[in-house]
């Protein structure tokens, strides 16, 4: 692996574990009843900013690299489901998160003018199966990492 | 700015949801039909590229059209934010669903 490729896959991981890490903290405070609407645009706004960031900077270690390096060793290892499950699920479920997260930073910008305990709750709710993803998708990456 | 922002938020929340279900119909039928696999091959290089083009595209095609659509009720983006994560959460389970036939040969 160059030294480029390292770091766009390091960008990858670190960027896409503090978005999610974002969408935890943002689903903390949305369970309060009066969040802290202006603190919570920010770090979302940067969740959807750091989402996109991880999905380029993916794509470009996924398609140069991962296929010809890393796929054929994992399907020859003692886990090909590291591959043929994990990686096959974890990079398309990735592809519906930035789309939640933008949708979930418009919902808080929206309640910091417009409180509404509704939509606050629909948002959380939002929030939390972004998590879930979220989740779901670096679990699933270490899983895959330790397939090698 | 209001109003604009509450239609901003109902449009986005409806593009997310049909780009998730989009996500998911493309994802299935690109494993079951390898000619679907191999024209995203030849448009965009590498098929996971095209599943996410065109996953930008119909969100913001989507995003747009439903926008343009007229004047939201702000009541009822609590419902339409729901149904959003719903649609969101089902779309996951169908994709990792399959994959996990696939694993056990049942696909």
């Amino acid at each position: 692996m160059t030294p480029f490729l390292a770091t766009m896959l390091v960008i990858h991981v670190i960027g896409g574990v503090i978005a999610i890490g974002i969408h935890n903290v943002t689903l903390m405070h949305l369970l309060k009843k009066s969040p802290n609407y202006v603190f919570l645009s920010r770090i979302a706004w940067a969740a959807v900013a750091l989402f996109f960031l991880s999905w380029a900077t993916s794509a470009y270690y996924y398609v140069t690299y991962y296929g010809t390096a890393v796929k054929p060793r994992i399907l020859a290892g003692a886990l090909p489901a590291g591959h043929i499950f994990f990686m096959e699920t974890k990079e398309h479920i990735f592809l519906v998160l930035p789309f939640l997260a933008l949708s979930i930073a418009l919902c808080i910008s929206y309640l910091r003018t417009n409180p509404d305990d509704a939509l606050r709750k629909s948002t959380a709710f939002l929030t939390l199966i972004a998590l879930g993803i979220g989740a779901a998708t670096a679990g699933a990456g270490i899983i895959v990492s330790g397939s090698v | 700015m209001t109003t604009s922002l509450s239609s901003w938020v109902r449009s986005v929340a409806i593009a997310a949801m049909v780009t998730a279900v989009m996500l998911a119909v493309i994802i299935v039928a690109a494993e079951e039909i390898p000619a679907l696999k191999d024209w995203l091959k030849a448009t965009f290089t590498h098929h996971w590229l095209g599943k996410g083009a065109l996953a930008i595209a119909v969100f913001v095609v989507v995003t747009i059209a439903a926008r343009l659509q007229g004047k939201t009720d702000p009541s009822r983006l609590a419902s339409v934010i729901f149904a959003e994560a719903i649609v969101a959460a089902l779309s996951v389970f169908a994709i990792a669903g399959y994959f996990l036939l696939h694993l056990l040969k049942l696909v």
